[in-house]
């Protein structure tokens, strides 16, 4: 499933990419940038099916390429579009459950996906729910508390999207680092910034949590 | 040599009579300074009190690390204040009432002024969705143009919905610098890693 780790990457990075893709013998590419995926709203989904399922995807990113046209469907929207009535045979799912397994404890981030037309948005508001009352949330035991072949399938969709939006994000976050906050410390860009905030952040989400 | 105390701050708005003095006071837990006086203005006809300067409110995270609530007050003339109460802060909270036309009106200018001149985090409340005419969560972001912000039904009045409300902004907050910390160049897509 590196298709799904690419796709987060340049989603995260919103910077100019071409992400190329390999299915059998026959390669394509779809472009993306801030503005989201080039292409018309059924190309980019019928597209991004084709990434999920690719056997090998590679991302060159550069600010040098020649869109063919001006088309760009946002990636929250392209994400909701290309997932929606998304099934997928025996080896994927094996696939996607392997992926799910691997991920570490989570912190899951709400985002208005309906806005979207994000079909499986009330399985995702579940799931955040699910991390409001547990503090950190197992994407393994959501997946694994299907009720049947068809609620996996929503529960895989929702892991999908979330963590190719980067609505999930692993809860490795130091908790106790000694320094001292300024002002600018919050708003500058260095990762050690970034760091000290993220410690802040979770030491304050505890404390609210017990109040 | 005494370590200096770390200090954040959370920023409570929205337009009058939304809940944001109940809300500070549900997630403090030192004395709340709140600067409430006799309305004297139209909004002496929803209610008898307003607050004029900040409510403000202390909640100690540890030993090390303090967070400051601020309550503003809820008219768009005091927009000004966010140039100050921005620094430092790790995020804004919107409350709005759900079943008030003049509530929206108020709130899409300050929500306005907020997203062209402040970059935090910020989440809105839609407080009073008990009562009769509350505008859904949806229709209130359709109806501010609040983009993708996350409009979410909030009794402010109980301790329980003050905290989810706090949590969800700190966790999206959350959520983003962990995923801003995953920079990386071309030579580091390495699949192995997912984050």
């Amino acid at each position: 499933m590196n298709s799904l780790v690419y796709l987060r990457r340049m989603i995260i990075n919103q910077k100019p990419a071409r992400l190329d893709y390999t299915k059998g013998s026959v390669t394509k590419s779809i472009y993306y940038e801030r503005a989201g995926f080039e292409g018309s709203h059924n190309e980019v989904a019928q597209k991004l099916r084709e990434v999920f399922e690719a056997d090998s995807v590679n991302v060159v990113t550069s600010t040098d390429f020649n869109p063919l046209t001006n088309k760009r469907v946002f990636a929250p929207q392209a994400i909701s579009s290309a997932l929606a009535g998304y099934t997928f045979n025996a080896e994927m799912r094996a696939s996607l459950l392997s992926f799910t397994m691997r991920l570490p404890p989570l912190i899951v981030r709400l985002y208005p996906m309906q806005r979207y037309a994000f079909q499986d948005n009330s399985a995702y508001m579940k799931m955040h729910m699910q991390y409001q009352h547990n503090g950190s949330f197992r994407m393994q035991s959501y997946v694994s508390q299907a009720e049947n072949t068809r609620d996996e399938i929503v529960r895989l969709r929702v892991m999908m999207a979330t963590y190719i939006l980067g609505l999930i994000a692993p809860m490795n976050a130091p908790r106790n680092e000694d320094h001292q906050v300024t002002q600018s410390m919050l708003q500058r860009n260095a990762p050690q910034s970034r760091k000290r905030k993220t410690s802040i952040l979770s030491r304050i989400i505890d404390r609210i949590r017990g109040l | 040599m005494t370590e200096e105390k770390q200090i954040v701050k959370l920023v409570i708005t929205g337009p009058v009579n939304a809940g944001k003095t109940t809300m500070v006071q549900n997630l403090s837990d030192s004395q709340i300074a709140a600067t409430d006086v006799a309305a004297t203005d139209q909004v002496s006809q929803l209610k008898a009190m307003t607050t004029v300067g900040l409510d403000f409110g202390i909640l100690k995270i540890d030993d090390s690390l303090e967070m400051h609530l601020f309550g503003t007050p809820g008219q768009a003339r005091f927009n000004f204040m966010w140039k100050i109460l921005s620094k430092g802060a790790i995020g804004a909270i919107f409350l709005v009432d759900s079943t008030s036309d003049e509530s929206m009106l108020e709130m899409k200018k300050m929500f306005e002024y907020f997203s062209e001149h402040v970059d935090l985090p910020v989440v809105v409340g839609a407080t009073k969705q008990d009562l009769p005419g509350a505008k859904s969560p949806d229709e209130i972001a359709a109806l501010l143009e609040l983009g993708d912000t996350m409009v979410i039904p909030v009794d402010a009045r109980v301790k329980e919905g003050s905290k989810m409300l706090a949590l969800t902004l700190l966790g999206n907050a959350l959520v983003e610098a962990q995923a801003g910390e995953e920079e990386f160049d071309d030579d580091d897509y390495d699949y192995d890693e997912l984050f």
